[in-house]
């Protein structure tokens, strides 16, 4: 089975903005105040080249799987030492969003605070998406892209007449330093563009490819960066103290004043496109521990991933501060290291006649 | 077993064959030899049998050999038997068999003559806008129907036996110029494949043709309409009738398609367009507005709107029911009406109106059992799953699981549900093609005929989520602006 380009570009326009825009704004308005777009603006360029760099390590080695370039170049054992590294950096890096979406979804959607169980029902989907495998978590972005898309004009139309452009004055006097401190805290929550080099291989061969997946992580760093703005006009200095930007941002509007909060029908058409945001990475680790122990059998191990990620998040449901603190300090030198600087040393090896491409693009 | 000459013992093979009391054998004479025919009483149309064949052969001059006595006969079809097998299989199917004393072979006559239900309006796919003619029982009917649709030599009709004691007639329908010749060899070996005593409906056919078999979303399309089964052979699709019944399969089968009703295609774009997006909404308040309700009383206060808030609190006090067994209780009584409303004889229908409406439902608000907002979201979302009557049976069950996640984990629960049946669907292939298409393998060419429709005009091409020969089914003139 092979992914479409459409396919890869409604994923990314799915997953890009579903998850940012949860505490990821308070945490760019905590050191960033007015410039706090910039921060995440500066994150979404170092994803753009991160996608540059993939696009020309799949056109570099077109037809062949990550795998089999680092099978054919540096060896079997090399290709599963790897392959088993980034399964453990997804599975890692599949934590904390869940632990944020966990706190989200209780505070914000339940009148009182819910019991713990409530939130473990998405390991049941997570293990689902795990055990269908790559091609049906495309397919059902594409169908999820319809909700996310839909629900952030939803946002957008309700919080457009509360905004105050002024907010945002004075542009570009925040400390570079504090900016940059944000940029460095928000990392956690991108990389996504990591997922493409785990779609080599897989991808079709069709017309304009890049071109359109790079039109495709624009469009959706865009939503990013006007959401970032459009919170920051929204509430200025008071920023920092909005978590879950999604549901405060639209309060205010006065339609619902008259009708009642049905903004919440984008705050769950969101949660649906978040769902997958969430998942993405269990369903990746799994795909890598497969790789790399050279099995087809995927439930095993997807049952395995989600009952760890299900027993960390029960017992440490109410300490994400602390779970945040230590990604913070731990977790991102290895992100830096493994999401972008790995893949553009893969650029790096050389084409032997082995792994020169299968056809030309 | 090959036959033998004399006529006698061949009678005698055939009866310990045909035990059957209304297998009959009418002996007479051809050129004063020994003939015989063998017909099965009530499936042979005498009159004719007597008329046409036993008359003119009881008269027969020519030369004695089965291919001249054939001939006599005043009936176009005529058939030669290969063996008594053969022959007993016509028989069966009311084609009687003449056999003759010193002769090997044996022919038979089609004299079917079976009753069948005239051509009518059939009552699920009613329409106030264009054809009303329906299925009936007979296949040959059916056919006949189509036919009258597509006349054209392109139109292919490969007939095949299903059921080992029923041998039932079963039809494969294609436009040879628009099917895809993989699909068409897959929906023969399927059939091919089917082992089964006997096939009283074609909904047998449909789920042994499934690829899984425990599906809560069909696989294999269904229509009663010749209209709209020769409007599925000209997108490319294939058509599959079973004698017996007037239900015409066809594959592949996309979502989408139950949403899509004939009569849209017959009145304004406009009109159309908008009674698709009713037929949307009343689809997503049917599966979801209970759900919500009783995770929204349970957990979501937030999510009504203060006056009607207030409104539900003066209508559940004193309810002693929790919202999620009031609503599974009004559930519960809705669908055994409407099980007994299809079961119960016509008369005892207005008796059955008045004690589901008055009695159940008045009178159990009166007596504080169940709220009146309960009634009414129920109510509501029953009557809209009607819109769309294909999917009827798989939407309420979706609604009672939705009803239950809500009781138990409120709205976070649904979302993951409705994310679980996205997934779920999206793996679901109808004989290789995405049942999700045109949305999910996205095909943007195709959204024209979805939950918006195009103008004819505009539907230049015919649905490429469907493998298909030839894409273009629409010209305009060439001097059209």
């Amino acid at each position: 089975m092979t992914i479409t380009k459409k396919q890869i570009c409604l994923l990314f326009m799915t997953v890009i903005p579903s998850t940012k825009l949860l505490i990821l704004p308070t945490v760019y308005a905590h050191y960033a105040a007015q410039d706090a777009w910039l921060a995440g603006a500066i994150n979404l360029i170092l994803d753009a080249m991160l996608l540059v760099v993939l696009l020309a390590v799949i056109k570099k080695f077109n037809g062949k799987t990550f795998f089999e370039v680092l099978e054919l170049s540096l060896g079997k054992w090399v290709a599963r030492a790897v392959y088993m590294l980034y399964a453990v950096y997804f599975a890692i890096s599949a934590v904390l969003p869940v632990f944020e979406h966990k706190m989200f979804i209780e505070i914000t959607l339940y009148e009182t605070a819910p019991s713990v169980l409530t939130f473990l029902p998405f390991f049941l989907i997570s293990f689902y998406f795990s055990l269908k495998g790559i091609n049906a978590t495309a397919r059902t972005g594409e169908i999820l892209f319809f909700l996310t898309a839909s629900a952030f004009l939803l946002i957008t139309f309700l919080s457009l007449g509360s905004a105050r452009p002024y907010y945002l004055r004075p542009m570009l006097k925040n400390p570079v330093f504090r900016t940059l401190k944000a940029s460095y805290s928000g990392l956690l929550w991108h990389g996504q563009p990591l997922m493409l080099l785990f779609f080599a291989g897989r991808i079709k061969t069709e017309k304009r490819f890049r071109l359109s997946v790079i039109t495709s992580f624009a469009a959706a760093a865009f939503v990013c960066v006007f959401m970032y703005a459009l919170f920051t006009c929204i509430y200025g200095d008071i920023a920092v103290r909005q978590i879950y930007a999604l549901t405060k941002m639209t309060k205010y509007a006065i339609a619902l004043s008259n009708v009642g909060r049905f903004d919440y029908v984008a705050t769950l058409l969101v949660t649906a496109g978040a769902t997958l945001t969430l998942s993405l990475p269990f369903v990746l680790a799994v795909d890598c521990f497969t790789q790399a122990i050279g099995r087809d059998k995927r439930l095993v191990p997807a049952l395995a991933l989600n009952l760890c990620a299900l027993v960390l998040v029960a017992i440490y449901h109410m300490r994400f501060r602390t779970v945040m603190d230590l990604f913070e300090k731990f977790f991102i030198p290895a992100m830096i290291a493994l999401v972008y600087i790995l893949p553009t040393c893969t650029l790096l090896l050389r084409r032997t006649s082995q792994n020169a491409p299968l056809c030309k693009e | 077993m090959k036959s033998s000459k004399s006529i006698d013992e061949k009678l005698s093979r055939i009866k310990k064959i045909l035990q059957s009391d209304d297998v009959i054998t009418f002996e007479f004479e051809v050129q004063k030899r020994g003939a015989a025919v063998v017909y099965v009483d009530s499936i042979t149309d005498k009159e004719t049998l007597a008329e046409n064949v036993i008359r003119p052969l009881s008269h027969f001059n020519g030369e004695f050999n089965v291919k001249s006595l054939s001939s006599a006969v005043e009936l176009a079809a005529t058939q030669a038997c290969e063996s008594e097998g053969e022959l007993c299989s016509a028989v069966l199917d009311g084609k009687p068999c003449l056999l003759f004393d010193g002769l090997s072979g044996f022919f038979s006559v089609d004299l079917k003559k079976f009753d069948f239900r005239a051509v009518a309006e059939p009552p699920l796919q009613t329409v106030i806008k264009g054809p009303r003619e329906g299925f009936n029982e007979s296949i040959k009917t059916n056919l006949s129907l189509i036919r009258r649709r597509i006349k054209s030599p392109r139109l292919i009709i490969k007939n095949t036996v299903v059921g080992r004691l029923s041998q039932t007639a079963v039809s494969v329908a294609y436009v040879e110029t628009l099917a895809d010749g993989g699909l068409i060899d897959e929906v023969m070996k399927r059939l091919d494949e089917i082992d089964i005593d006997s096939v009283p409906d074609s909904s047998y056919i449909a789920k042994l043709m499934c690829q899984k078999k425990a599906s809560l979303f069909k696989q294999v399309n269904t229509a009663e309409k010749p209209d709209v089964i020769a409007a599925r052979l000209m997108e490319g699709r294939v058509a599959i009738l079973v004698d017996g019944s007037p239900i015409v399969l066809t594959v592949p089968y996309l979502l989408i398609e139950d949403f899509q009703n004939p009569e849209d295609y017959y009145a304004s774009t406009l009109r159309s367009n908008a009674t698709r997006l009713v037929r949307l909404a009343a689809v997503t308040v049917s599966v979801l507005l209970p759900a919500f309700y009783v995770a929204s009383q349970l957990f979501h206060l937030q999510f009504i709107p203060l006056n009607f808030l207030l409104t539900i609190v003066n209508s559940i006090k004193g309810i002693p029911m929790s919202p999620s067994f009031e609503m599974f209780f009004i559930l519960l009584i809705f669908e055994i009406l409407n099980e007994a409303s299809i079961r119960m004889p016509k008369y005892a229908g207005m008796a059955l109106s008045v004690v589901g409406a008055l009695v159940l439902g008045d009178t159990a608000v009166r007596a504080g059992i169940v709220s009146s907002p309960a009634i009414l979201i129920m109510s509501m979302s029953a009557i809209s799953l009607y819109t769309v009557p294909e999917l009827v049976e798989t939407l309420s069950l979706i609604r009672i699981a939705l009803l239950v996640i809500a009781g138990a984990v409120g709205v976070y629960g649904v979302i993951l549900a409705i994310v679980a049946l996205v997934i779920y669907l999206s793996s679901l292939e109808s004989f290789s093609t995405p049942v999700l298409a045109p949305f999910s393998p996205l095909v943007p060419g195709d959204l024209k005929d979805t939950f918006y429709l195009g103008s004819l005009s505009e539907m230049a091409y015919r649905p490429k989520s469907i493998k298909i020969k030839n894409k273009r089914r629409y010209s305009p003139p060439k001097n059209a602006e």
